[in-house]
C-alpha cells in the first residue's frame, strides 16, 4: 500500500472512531482546549504507529491506548495546574469510560427519543448553549434572567434527560 | 419566555451532582470545590459513572441537537418558533471532517519519516471485524445490502468496523463507504438506492442519507416512504420517485429526476440569507452554484448516463404487451362448447377448472374442437402449453384453424411429444411450426388430438389448459384447475384456496412462501421469471428465491419486488440474467408474496420465459412503471 492509501485507510478508521475518541479523552481531561490538545497529540502518534496496527483487532481500544498516554503527558505538562485528575483516578475513569462506550449506542438512542419529549423552550435553550454556542450570560441577559436561574434551568434539564436516558435503558436491561 | 415546564420530581442529591458535573466542564468551579469534587470521584463508584455519562451526554448533545433540527426541517412548520435557526448540518458535517486539517498537518509534520516506514498491510473487510468476545449493544437495523457487485464497503457501529458477515443481513444508522463496486440497499419500507463507489455516505435513520461524496440512484415508488438526500450544503426532500444523484468533494448536491417529483433545497451557509427551494419535475435535473459569491440554482433536464440504475435482476413491472394468451381454462362447466369427433366414442366431463375425458378402445385420432376467446395471431405466439393428465404415452397435438375455414383446415399443427404416462398434470410444450399464409389471417378455432389412436384398453385424460406465448415459457404454477397445487408446498398460509384462476391466501405470520420443487429449468435458456399477483398494502415487499440441488435457497439468490399500495393486480417481469448463479438447472423457485402476518395476497400465476435481450428494452419502454427500467444489469456477487 502506497502512503496515500495508507492515509486513506487511517483517515478512515479514525473517521470510524472520531466521536468514542473524543469521548473517551474528555472524560479525563474534561476541559474543551485540553481535549483538543490530546486529541491532536493522539492523532499524530497513531500515524507514526499506524504500522504496527493490527488489523484483525478492534481499531477503538487501540487508539484508546493513545490516548490514555497522551492524556498522562498532557497531565505532566500542565502538573502546576490543581485543575487536573489524578493519574489512579485517571486510570480509574478510562476503564470504566470503555465500560460505558459499549452501552453508548444504546444510551444515544434513549437521548434521540428523550430529546423529543422535551419542551420546545428547553430544547430552544440547549440548542443556544450547544448548537449556537451562545453563553449563559448572554442567554440570561437577552432574557433578563439571572445568571444562576440559566444555569439552574440547564441542570434541570440535563438531570431530566439524564434520568430518562437511564430509565429507557434501564427498561432495555441495559444499564 | 413562556411559561416554565412542570419538572419531574427528582432527588436533590443528584441534582447537586449534575450541578456539579456542569461546573466541571464549564470551568466555573473553584478549586476547593475541584478537590473535594475528585475525591468524591475516588471513592463513590455512583458519583463517578454520573459523571461519565454527564460528559458523554454533553459530549453527544450538540450533534443530537443539530440532527434533531435537521430532520425536523422537511416540515416547514417545524422552523417557526423553536428558538433557532436552520442552517443545516454543518457540525453533523464537521464531526466528520474537523479533525481531517488536523490530521493532515500532523500528516505533514511526520511525513519525511513515513519514507523510511515500512507500509502497513491492507485493510482486508474479511478479518478485521468485531471479536466475538466485545461487548457491543445491538443496532437498530432498518435497510438491508440485497445486492452487491465487486464491492468493498464497511460500514461503522460504536466507533468500530462491523464484522462483514453481519453486516450484510442489515443495515442500521451510521457511516458507510463503499471504496469500490456497487451495492444496493434496500429500506424496510421498500425504498431501495443503489450506491456506486467511491462513496461516502451516512445512513441516518429509515428516510434520511447524509451523502459526503459519491453517486447514487434512488428508487422511491408508490408506497414507500418518501426519502430525503443531505449533504453540507444542500439537501433534496421528499423525494418519491426515480432520482440520480451526484455530489462531488468539493461541489453540492446535483440531482436528476427521472421520475416522481422533489423539492431540492439549498441551505443558506450564512445566517440570515434566504434558502433556495426549487422543486424538480420528473426529467429535470438540478444543482446549486456559487457564483461571483452568490449561490444559485441550476436547472437543465435530467440525464440518465452514468447512473446505474439496478443491479442483480431486472424488474419490470407491469410490462408491456401479453406474452401468453389463454387459448382454454377448460373450466366451463357446459361441455357442449367442445365438439368431438368421433362424437360416441369419447365422453367429456366437467370437473372443476379443468375438463376429464373418457376415450372408448380402438378409437381413431380422438379430437376435441376448441374455440378461441380472441382472435391468435400466429406470428406473435409462436409457442403452445397444454397442462393435462395423460394417462397414455402417445403423441398428442394441437392444429389452429383459420377464421372463416372449416375446422378440417386446420393447419399448423403442434406436436406434444410422447412423454411417459403420468396419473398428474403435466405441461407439455410444443413450438407452432409456421405455414404459408397464416400470417395473414387470425385463428380463433383449432383442434386437440388427445391421441394417434387407442387401443384395446380404453383410455382417460383430464385437462387443465391450452396457451399459447410469445418466448418459450414453462408455467411454474399457472393455478388453473382448482384446489390443485401441483408441486407446490405453501408455508405460513392459511386459508388457502384456487379457484378462478387464483391462489388466494393469508399469511400465518412474516414468513409466509410458495415453494415450487421438483422441476427444472434450464437456467441459460429460461433467462426470466414472470409473476403477477397482488398484495394488501401492508404486506411489505415480495421476495422470490432461486436455488439447485445441493445448493439450497438462500438470501444470496433472490429478487425484491417493488410493492404497490393500490390493492390491484401487478406484473412482475424479472430479468434472471444477472442474477446470482442463475445457470445451469435451477430446480428451486420460491415466491414469498409477503413479509407481514395477517396479509391476504392473490397470485395469478409464476412463469419462467426465454426472452431476447434485445426485446427487454421495448418491453420496458412500454411498461406502466418505466421507472423501474434498467440500464444495466449485472451479475450480483453478495
Amino acid at each position: 500500500m502506497n502512503d496515500k492509501q495508507n492515509q486513506a485507510e487511517f483517515i478512515r478508521l479514525m473517521t470510524n472512531s472520531d466521536q468514542a475518541l473524543r469521548r473517551y479523552i474528555r472524560t479525563l481531561v474534561f476541559r474543551d482546549q485540553d481535549l483538543e490538545d490530546v486529541y491532536q497529540t493522539t492523532a499524530v502518534a497513531m500515524w507514526e504507529k499506524f504500522d504496527e496496527f493490527d488489523e484483525t483487532r478492534p481499531f477503538f481500544p487501540w487508539a484508546c491506548q493513545f490516548a490514555y498516554f497522551e492524556v498522562l503527558q498532557h497531565r505532566r505538562r500542565i502538573s502546576r495546574s490543581k485543575m487536573v485528575f489524578d493519574e489512579s483516578l485517571i486510570a480509574m475513569l478510562e476503564q470504566e469510560q470503555r465500560e460505558e462506550e459499549a452501552i453508548w449506542p444504546a444510551r444515544r438512542s434513549a437521548l434521540r427519543t428523550c430529546l423529543k419529549e422535551l419542551p420546545e423552550q428547553d430544547i430552544g435553550l440547549l440548542r443556544r448553549y450547544y448548537v449556537k454556542r451562545e453563553k449563559v450570560v448572554e442567554i440570561a441577559e437577552q432574557f433578563k434572567r439571572p445568571v444562576k436561574h440559566l444555569y439552574n434551568k440547564l441542570d434541570r434539564i440535563r438531570h431530566r434527560l439524564g434520568r430518562c436516558i437511564e430509565k429507557r435503558t434501564r427498561a432495555a436491561g441495559l444499564s | 419566555m413562556t411559561k416554565e415546564p412542570e419538572e419531574l420530581p427528582e432527588p436533590a442529591s443528584d441534582r447537586q451532582a449534575f450541578r456539579q458535573y456542569g461546573e466541571l466542564l464549564e470551568g466555573t468551579m473553584s478549586e476547593e470545590a475541584f478537590a473535594d469534587f475528585q475525591d468524591k470521584l475516588s471513592t463513590d463508584a455512583e458519583f463517578r459513572r454520573g459523571y461519565l455519562q454527564f460528559v458523554n451526554l454533553d459530549s453527544a448533545l450538540p450533534d443530537e441537537l443539530e440532527r434533531l433540527a435537521w430532520l425536523e426541517s422537511d416540515d416547514p412548520q417545524s422552523k417557526v418558533d423553536r428558538g433557532h435557526s436552520i442552517k443545516g448540518p454543518a457540525r453533523l458535517i464537521a464531526k466528520w471532517s474537523n479533525w481531517v486539517p488536523l490530521l493532515a498537518a500532523a500528516i505533514a509534520c511526520v511525513s519525511l519519516s513515513l519514507h523510511f516506514m515500512p507500509a502497513p498491510r491492507r485493510y482486508d473487510p474479511s478479518i478485521s471485524m468485531i471479536q466475538s468476545t466485545e461487548i457491543l449493544p445491538v443496532p437498530i437495523k432498518f435497510a438491508s445490502i440485497t445486492q452487491s457487485i465487486d464491492a468493498d464497503w464497511h460500514q461503522a457501529w460504536y466507533g468500530q468496523l462491523l464484522p462483514w458477515s453481519n453486516a450484510t443481513d442489515a443495515l442500521a444508522s451510521g457511516p458507510l463507504w463503499l471504496s469500490k463496486g456497487l451495492l444496493e440497499i434496500t429500506f424496510d419500507h421498500g425504498a431501495t438506492f443503489i450506491v456506486e463507489g467511491p462513496t461516502k455516505l451516512e445512513l441516518l435513520d429509515s428516510q434520511h442519507i447524509r451523502v459526503e461524496s459519491g453517486q447514487l440512484c434512488i428508487h422511491a415508488l408508490e408506497d414507500s416512504q418518501a426519502v430525503s438526500i443531505r449533504t453540507l450544503s444542500d439537501q433534496i426532500v421528499d423525494l418519491q420517485g426515480e432520482a440520480g444523484i451526484r455530489v462531488g468533494p468539493n461541489s453540492g448536491l446535483e440531482v436528476h429526476l427521472f421520475s416522481g417529483k422533489a423539492e431540492m433545497r439549498s441551505l443558506a451557509i450564512d445566517a440570515g440569507k434566504a434558502t433556495l427551494e426549487q422543486k424538480l419535475e420528473a426529467g429535470s435535473a438540478g444543482r446549486v452554484v456559487s457564483y461571483l459569491g452568490q449561490r444559485r440554482f441550476e436547472r437543465f433536464d435530467a440525464q440518465e448516463d452514468g447512473f446505474v440504475f439496478q443491479i442483480g435482476s431486472q424488474v419490470i413491472v407491469d410490462p408491456a404487451s401479453n406474452r401468453t394468451e389463454t387459448l382454454n381454462h377448460f373450466g366451463s362447466e357446459d361441455i357442449a362448447v367442445y365438439s368431438t369427433e368421433p362424437d360416441r366414442q369419447m365422453k367429456l366431463e366437467s370437473r372443476p377448472g379443468s375438463l376429464y375425458g373418457r376415450i372408448e378402445p380402438q378409437t381413431k385420432l380422438p379430437q376435441i374442437g376448441i374455440s378461441f376467446p380472441q382472435t391468435i395471431d400466429l406470428q406473435t405466439f409462436r409457442f403452445l402449453r397444454l397442462s393435462m393428465v395423460r394417462t397414455h404415452s402417445d403423441e398428442t397435438s394441437f392444429a389452429f384453424t383459420p377464421g372463416d375455414k372449416n375446422v378440417d383446415t386446420a393447419v399448423a399443427k403442434a406436436v406434444f411429444l410422447p412423454t411417459p404416462r403420468s396419473f398428474s398434470y403435466q405441461e407439455l410444450s410444443a413450438e407452432i411450426p409456421f405455414v404459408d399464409g397464416q400470417s395473414e389471417r387470425g385463428f380463433s378455432r383449432g383442434k386437440l388430438t388427445v391421441a394417434n389412436q387407442v387401443g384395446n384398453l380404453p383410455r382417460s385424460f383430464q385437462i387443465d389448459y391450452l396457451m399459447v406465448d410469445r418466448y418459450p415459457t414453462i408455467g411454474i404454477a399457472e393455478f388453473d384447475a382448482d384446489n390443485y397445487y401441483g408441486k407446490l408446498h405453501s408455508r405460513s398460509i392459511k386459508q388457502a384456496t384456487i379457484s378462478d384462476g387464483i391462489f388466494r391466501g393469508t399469511s400465518a405470520d412474516d414468513d409466509p412462501y410458495l415453494l415450487s420443487y421438483q422441476f427444472q429449468i434450464d437456467a441459460d435458456k429460461y433467462n426470466a421469471i414472470e409473476v403477477r399477483m397482488k398484495a394488501t398494502a401492508k404486506a411489505n415487499f415480495a421476495k422470490i428465491y432461486w436455488g439447485k440441488k445441493g445448493n439450497a435457497l438462500g438470501e444470496d439468490k433472490h429478487v425484491v419486488l417493488p410493492k404497490f399500495a393500490d390493492d390491484k393486480f401487478h406484473t412482475y417481469l424479472i430479468n434472471m440474467t444477472g442474477a446470482t448463479d442463475w445457470n445451469d438447472t435451477i430446480n428451486y423457485l420460491r415466491l414469498d408474496p409477503c413479509r407481514a402476518a395477517e396479509q391476504s395476497f392473490e397470485i395469478d400465476y409464476i412463469r419462467a420465459l426465454s426472452i431476447p435481450e434485445s426485446d427487454y428494452d421495448e418491453i420496458d419502454r412500454n411498461s406502466r412503471h418505466p421507472t423501474l427500467t434498467t440500464r444495466k444489469v449485472t451479475q450480483s456477487t453478495l
